[in-house]
């Protein structure tokens, strides 16, 4: 069974799809409650990875070897059916399973073309799992543009008023990068191949990893590759100045798949530079001018971000640019190679995954009763929906980094890393959190405090599906704040094998 | 010749034989049948003759695998290439009939003609691929061409159409007029029409001393072009869109995959020979100089080809035109292939064939029933198709990013193994790490190759667009009958599913 459980977890959405599509089109609600039931397994079944999975007991490829599976597929072109878990992909498939379950709810707002909806947000649930699985170059590239089209749609159709426009500019973004890491796939391929004798393991990452292909290259060659790779994950990241076409995606998209963006997709870009970029490529990684430019990257990203959602006006664009400023932190942590780095920032990861989602529900809450985003036209809304209040002040909180909340714990270990690299890079870095503050302060007080407005006073308070979706979420970023052991010491035996990749 | 003899000369060619006994079949059966049932018996009696010949190719009867190599004194040759080529011929009409049945289009007009006809053309690809004389090649060339001039035709009453024929006939005539020159050349020079026989003359006497290359280009050349014309190759490519425009929508699937196919199979068939010896790729590493002239020729060619059918697609707003420029890039994408000259871009073609077969067929079912059920084939009848019915625009929406190259569809796979070919005939073309002339000429056809795809994204998406973003005045849900929701929904299945590409690898790897 243990097996199984990767396949059924990537594949299982994709019968939901079928089953939602044979649905009549006008069975609105046997449609959502598909699509319930099949994310509810989905995320029991990553429960039940988090479970079996035992951290101190990884195969010696650095994978759990009791759900890994590898099954050959197209022989003339050695390509497998590789699927396998360490620490950090668990983490994110869990977090997954739990972002996508709790999104389902939050889609119950949209109206039009249910069926279209949840047909494609299944198969956007295939292509996420499936890139945080494959341990197959092919096979992850395949899972990597699965995810491309069904977003393109979801935001086109369901979107705001200039979704063309951003589903348009993310299309091409992501396209972009994703051409990036399929030349390297082929130089990959090319290396390999060339030798009959390897010629087997040409998309096997774990033995790419192991074995360097590329050891005896010309460092400028290295470089290539590296870049190449990097530059296609930090337009999902999106690192600076990658990031623009995020904005627009997310304002654009209903808030169900900003939910989905913000949360999970974003945390493909961290994965793949952690999965691929280092690893397959640790000389390139460790060079002293790379950690540094990487690591002011980070920073630029942290300030940058920060700036620039304090400049917002539209409250889910302020939010859409907290996102940019906080996958910074995860660039900064890892660029810096040290145990703490890593470690923040893989809990950044995670942090932002369940901040962000909630800020991003938290938003469409308001918007589904006001219509509109603009952050001066609000104010005195806790008096008027004290219960969302309430939960608004855990969300906001946690993205801000307060401790005791789970976005603290992902800062201070990143600032720990990057303070034994260099001290003023991280007390400029710092600037960052003081900014945070500064935003997300500011707007609390401008959109819920101040005195109530007479247009907002029949706004009724949060309702049972917006409960469903936010209380988890809050309960969630107080719970992995003042614990965050329950998830760090599930990956901090993978992050010491990514680590002894730099250790000569 | 013995009774014995003849009948072991017919058994490699049964299947035409089977073919052209079905053509007779049909064309008597239109006499006798009744107008109003004449589509349906005639279609099922070419259908099912269509399948019988293509099981006799996939399982042939014992004697044929005996006499592999040449029958009828040399003429017509059995090898893995016209194997492979028959059986996707003997397909594509198969599927060309199933079109003819569910199009509206031809619905007044005799079908034992047309039907006949659409076999008609199937024959003379057939027997295209597998002649091995320039007289069997003509001929089989004209007999294709001659009942592709009249299928272009077909509606008589409209003017495109009509059009569609005449330019058709008129290009054609030319372009095999030229290839018959160029024939004379190859004749006067070796004194023999048999395919093989030219070919190892030119062989031997390119290895002599003091050989002039210029009259071998030029007969070469002229060939070309009248293969060049079959396949939509630029500079023969202006019959294209207004044939496939004009032309009633089954037949323009019909040229596009097994009209085209033919003249790739012709070209595979008169080139392959000189992929085996891999002579031209050892010159190449001696640097562009030394480089052998035809890889060169191809190459410009395939970047001319795509780049133009690329560019001007852009400007379409007709879906059937559109399809028609879109052929005419894949035509360049296949031609890219042809500049590697090795045996293993001759099966990255084939295998590149084989999924365009698949996703172009499955585009021009969708316009089809489109046009059955909307009225046309222009953007603006594909607008809100997504909303109308979710079925067909899903299955368009799939043969698009297929046709573009993006996973997870069989495009993907075809245009990677292609790029796979080009990329590592540049790479054993460096000397070390050293790159060499050669090895830019591939790696720089890559990129072109490349930065067309990414225009073709812009056209395709366009497509796309109306579908899925833009909304109709009318509608009204699109109902459509089983056999044009499950043909369209096969066909995206095929697509999707031939991402498991072992079975076709290992088909044309028996090349």
């Amino acid at each position: 069974m243990d097996k199984m459980l990767l396949t059924l977890i990537t594949f299982l959405p994709l019968a939901g799809m079928v089953a939602v599509l044979l649905a009549p089109g006008k069975a609105h609600n046997l449609i959502r409650g598909i699509a319930v039931v099949t994310s509810g397994v989905v995320f029991a079944l990553t429960c039940w990875l988090w479970w079996v999975f035992d951290p101190t007991a990884l195969a010696s490829h650095g994978y759990d070897a009791r759900t890994w599976i590898e099954i050959p597929w197209i022989n003339s072109f050695h390509v497998y059916y590789r699927f396998g878990v360490d620490g950090l992909s668990t983490l994110l498939i869990v977090m997954t399973g739990f972002l996508s379950f709790l999104a389902t709810f939050v889609g119950f707002s949209v109206k039009k073309q249910v069926k279209g909806f949840y047909a494609l947000y299944m198969l956007l649930m295939t292509g996420m799992f499936g890139v945080f699985m494959a341990l197959d170059f092919f096979l992850f590239y395949v899972f990597w543009e699965l995810m491309l089209l069904p977003m393109y749609f979801l935001i086109g159709i369901w979107g705001g008023p200039r979704k063309e426009y951003a589903a348009i500019k993310f299309f091409i973004y992501t396209l972009l990068g994703s051409v990036l890491i399929l030349l390297v796939m082929i130089a990959y391929y090319f290396q390999v191949a060339a030798d009959p004798k390897t010629a087997d393991f040409a998309f096997n990452i774990p033995w790419l990893v192991a074995n360097q292909p590329f050891h005896g290259a010309s460092p400028a060659f290295k470089h290539l590759l590296f870049w190449g790779l990097f530059i296609g994950f930090a337009i999902k990241v999106p690192i600076f100045p990658f990031h623009t076409w995020l904005p627009d995606a997310h304002v654009e998209a209903p808030t169900a798949i900003s939910v989905i963006l913000a949360g999970v997709l974003l945390k493909m870009g961290g994965y793949g530079i952690l999965r691929f970029n280092y690893p397959l490529l640790p000389e390139v990684g460790s060079t002293d001018w790379v950690m540094w430019f990487l690591a002011v990257l980070g920073v630029v990203n942290i300030i940058y971000g920060a700036f620039c959602a304090l400049g917002q006006t539209d409250f889910k664009r302020l939010v859409a640019y907290s996102s940019v400023s906080h996958m910074g932190y995860v660039l900064l942590g890892v660029a810096v190679l040290k145990e703490e780095g890593v470690n923040g920032a893989i809990f950044q990861m995670f942090a932002h995954g369940l901040s962000s989602a909630m800020m991003f529900m938290l938003v469409g809450v308001l918007y589904d009763r006001a219509h509109h985003r603009e952050i001066a036209r609000f104010g005195g809304i806790a008096t008027q929906m004290p219960v969302y209040f309430g939960l608004a002040v855990v969300g906001f909180f946690a993205s801000l980094g307060l401790p005791a909340m789970v976005g603290f714990i992902g800062e201070i270990s990143v600032f720990l890393g990057a303070f034994k690299y260099s001290m003023p890079l991280t007390a400029f870095a710092t600037l960052g959190m003081l900014l945070t503050a500064g935003y997300i302060l500011w707007t609390m007080q401008r959109v819920y405090m101040g005195n109530p407005k007479p247009q907002y006073a029949e706004f009724p308070d949060a309702n049972k599906w917006e409960l469903i979706s936010l209380v988890p979420l809050a309960a969630t970023c107080i719970l992995f704040g003042v614990l965050p052991a329950l998830a760090m010491n599930i990956y901090l035996p993978s992050t010491q094998l990514f680590l002894k990749m730099f250790a000569q | 010749m013995t009774t014995a003899q003849l009948y072991l000369n017919c058994l490699p060619i049964l299947p035409e034989i089977i073919l052209s006994a079905v053509i007779c079949l049909v064309v008597l059966l239109d006499m006798f049948v009744p107008l109003g049932r004449s589509r349906v018996v005639c279609g099922l009696v070419a259908f099912a003759g269509t399948i019988v010949a293509l099981q006799v190719v996939i399982n042939p009867p014992v004697a044929v695998e005996a006499a592999l190599g040449g029958t009828f004194g040399g003429m017509i040759t059995m090898d893995g290439l016209s194997q492979f080529f028959r059986m996707l011929f003997l397909g594509g009409a198969a599927i060309t009939i199933v079109f003819t049945l569910g199009s509206v289009e031809t619905i007044h007009y005799r079908q034992g003609e047309f039907l006949s006809l659409i076999l008609g053309a199937t024959l003379g690809a057939c027997l295209l691929v597998a002649s091995n004389n320039f007289l069997m090649f003509f001929l089989s060339l004209e007999t294709l061409s001659l009942c592709s001039y009249v299928l272009a035709a077909y509606i008589k009453h409209q003017r495109l159409s009509a059009e569609a024929g005449l330019k058709y006939l008129l290009y054609g005539a030319v372009a095999s007029g030229v290839m018959v020159f160029g024939i004379s050349y190859f004749y006067g020079m070796t004194g023999t029409v048999q395919i093989n026989g030219v070919i190892n003359s030119v062989m031997i006497a390119s290895s002599m001393p003091g050989f002039n290359v210029v009259p071998f280009l030029l007969a070469t050349v002229l060939v070309l072009a009248g293969l060049g014309f079959k396949m939509a190759m630029v500079p023969f490519q202006s019959w294209a869109p207004d044939v496939y425009q004009g032309a009633p929508t089954p037949v323009t699937a019909f040229l596009s995959v097994v009209s085209k196919g033919a003249g790739f199979a012709a070209l595979l068939r008169v080139t392959l020979p000189f992929f085996a010896t891999n002579a031209t790729v050892a010159n190449a590493t001696a640097g562009l100089a030394g480089m052998a002239h035809l890889p060169v020729l191809f190459a410009i060619l395939a970047v001319a080809t795509m780049t133009f059918g690329n560019l001007v697609a852009l400007r379409q707003t007709d879906v059937k035109r559109l399809l028609a420029y879109s052929s005419i890039a894949h035509a360049g994408f296949l031609l890219m292939g042809m500049s590697v000259f090795q045996p293993d871009s001759a099966r990255a073609i084939m295998f590149y064939f084989f999924m365009y077969f698949v996703m172009n067929l499955g585009a021009f079912w969708v316009v089809i029933v489109v046009i059955n059920r909307i009225g046309g084939s222009d953007l603006a009848h594909f607008r809100g198709l997504a909303y109308r019915n979710w079925k067909l625009a899903a299955a368009m929406f799939i043969f698009l990013i297929s046709l573009t190259g993006i996973p997870p569809t069989a495009g993907f796979v075809a245009k990677l193994i292609l790029f796979k070919v080009v990329i590592s005939a540049g790479i054993s073309a460096m000397q070390g790490a050293v790159m060499t002339p050669a090895s830019w000429f591939y790696f720089g056809l890559a990129i072109v190759g490349v930065i067309n795809s990414a225009i073709s994204l812009v056209y395709y998406m366009k497509i796309m667009r109306a579908m899925a973003f833009e909304r109709s005045d009318d509608s009204s849900r699109l109902d459509l009958n089983w056999v044009e929701a499950g043909y369209a929904m096969a066909f995206a299945a095929a697509t999707v599913g031939l991402l498991y590409f072992e079975p076709i690898a290992n088909l044309v790897n028996q090349l």
